[in-house]
């Protein structure tokens, strides 16, 4: 009766790779880089290639496959409803079916495909720094990254910190939503049957004890925070310094010339 | 009319990095009118199997039959299990969500399809077997004190009228009166003809309290007998992470030195041995 089961999006798997060391900025930048470069080369043979290159680093890092299919899936959804939707809201000429006043045409199915297999490269790249980077390297690449901006006013030590406990609780509320809803299954709550109004109307029990868990955790957080003079981002230093050294430079080139690759051919297509 | 568990296996997410093996083959039979106390360190599979006793969790390998109906079969006896097996989850309080004590515990028994004049009965019966006095009926749960929501939390499973009850921990985090009110509770569930089945870490409790034990370490039964049994049995294994009551090891030790013969397991009369062997010993 695990109603949240399987989900893995946003999870770390810690394993000892050539990936997992790279410096979390070095990381956070590809991700950036390709995520723009994946919108700009979008013909099919681009997209081929960017596959490649992440199913070459899920290999080279020890993900399984199925983890990262599976992580992927709560937004396949997602990404197949868009799909349709481009499917019949496209236009164009060359019809191939419709139904009532939808009519999908060979356009239409070819954006579609592109926007979809699109999306889903982005959420899969996503996935595969979520899976290699701790959340708190990830947090503190976040900082570094945002770090110029503090000069505007940007508050990054606080942003990247706010991500940390968020990240770091994420599985934590799972875990608490999986045992209160069992709790009231127990007690012969029904989450499956009945209208959408019954349905919404049958989580109350589970929405009131969370919300009372979630409150008393930050509460205690917070008190634990204060407790070891925590004062915010100024002065502090970190127990493992960021580095960036000849791996971290190894992997961006490869990938600039990777990325280059990729885009000439998409200009030749 | 029983609860048995056959041979049953439960791995948690199988096949990923994450597996973890939380039961291995695992068989026990609990009768109705008798307490049943499962020991067993942190991370052994406790709650685990207590979530496969109400089909929570369904057997990947073996079974689970409550009053011959098997918890892996179609929804329907599902419900049927459910409502027949109650079960506290430890720290029950936190599943609280109501406005009012009443609310709180009539949650169950209206699930069960009670209305009205039945509704009520059963809410005021499980408040006063718990202990809780009619005028918290239309208290704010939220605002009560620690032992109080807990023992609304167990009320509110005690009004579905279960003849099965299998509480996980219920005695963490309580004081030592809570302890003994909590238990003299569960004997007066079994002395009724309910069958409990009493999850905990602490043998020593367990020995004081059960009809029959089952230790369980690492997923896999090492121990299964009443308390007697259970602590002659202890004087030859070594069950990882558990921790023997003071007055066990003391008896072992000096019936290794053969201060006294003839160990009397039963643990109430071994301070009386342990006494005597003193005298002697003058
Ligand atoms: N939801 C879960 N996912 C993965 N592993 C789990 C989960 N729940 C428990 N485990 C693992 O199963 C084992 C048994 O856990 P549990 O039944 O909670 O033990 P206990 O209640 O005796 O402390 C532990 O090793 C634990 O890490
Ligand atoms: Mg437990």
């Amino acid at each position: 009766m695990s109603l949240i089961k399987g989900v893995t999006l946003g999870q770390y798997i810690p394993a000892d790779s050539f990936i997992h060391k790279l410096d979390p900025r070095c990381k956070l930048l590809i991700t950036v880089l390709s995520m723009i470069l994946i919108f700009i080369s979008g013909s099919f043979p681009a997209m081929a290639m960017w596959a490649s290159l992440i199913i070459f680093t899920a290999k080279r890092s020890q993900i399984p496959a199925k983890a990262l299919i599976k992580s992927a899936k709560p937004i396949l959804v997602l990404i197949i409803f868009t799909s349709l939707l481009n499917i019949f809201f496209t236009g164009g000429s060359n019809i191939i079916f419709s139904i009532g006043p939808l009519k999908a045409s060979v356009e239409g199915t070819v954006t579609a495909l592109r926007m979809g297999l699109r999306l889903y490269l982005l959420v899969l790249f996503t996935a595969l720094l979520t899976f290699t980077t701790s959340p708190s390297e990830l947090s503190d690449g976040l900082e570094a990254a945002f770090g110029p901006l503090t000069r505007f006013g940007f508050p990054a030590h606080e942003v990247a910190m706010m991500m940390t406990i968020a990240l770091r609780f994420i599985p934590t509320l799972f875990e608490e939503t999986e045992r209160i809803i069992n709790a009231q299954v127990s007690r012969g709550a029904d989450f499956v049957s009945g209208g959408l109004i019954k349905r919404a109307k049958a989580y109350i029990p589970v929405l009131i004890p969370l919300f009372v868990l979630v409150f008393k955790r930050a509460d205690t957080l917070a008190s634990a925070m204060e407790a070891r003079c925590y004062r915010g981002g100024k002065g502090r230093v970190r127990m493992y310094p960021l580095t960036w050294g000849s791996a971290e430079n190894k992997a961006l080139t490869a990938f600039v010339v990777f990325s280059a690759a990729v885009i000439s051919l998409n200009r030749c297509m | 009319m029983s609860l048995t568990v056959k041979k049953l296996s439960f791995t948690y997410n199988p096949g990923l990095p994450t597996e973890a093996k939380a039961l291995q083959n695992v068989s026990f039979n609990a009768e109705k009118g008798e307490i049943l106390s499962i020991v067993g360190h942190t991370g052994s599979g406790k709650s685990t199997l207590a979530m496969h006793l109400n089909g929570l969790l369904v057997p990947q390998s073996g079974e689970v039959i409550v009053d011959g109906l098997k918890t892996d079969s179609e929804p329907n006896n599902l419900k049927k299990i459910r409502q027949c097996v109650g079960l506290v989850f430890q720290y029950p309080e936190q599943q609280i969500f109501a406005e009012t004590v009443r609310d709180e515990i009539s949650f169950g028994p209206y699930n069960w399809g009670k209305r009205g004049e039945a509704l009520e009965e059963r809410v005021f019966e499980a408040m006063d077997l718990i202990g809780l006095d009619n005028s918290f009926a239309s208290a704010n749960p939220f605002l009560l004190s620690g032992g109080e929501k807990r023992r609304v939390a167990i009320a509110s499973v005690l009004a579905s009228e279960p003849g099965y009850l299998v509480l996980d921990e219920p005695t963490a985090g309580l004081d030592f009166t809570g302890v003994c009110e909590l238990t003299l509770l569960l004997r007066s569930m079994s002395e009724k003809g309910i069958c409990v089945i009493h999850i905990t870490h602490d043998l020593e409790l367990a020995l004081n309290i059960s009809d029959r034990i089952l230790i369980i370490s690492e997923g896999t039964v090492t121990a299964y007998g009443t308390p007697s049994e259970i602590s002659e049995m202890l004087s030859n294994i070594n069950v990882k992470g558990l921790i023997l009551p003071d007055i066990l090891s003391l008896s072992y030790e000096l019936k290794k030195t053969g201060s006294i013969e003839n160990l009397t397991s039963d643990p109430y009369r071994l301070a009386e041995q342990i006494k005597a062997a003193k005298m002697r010993c003058r």
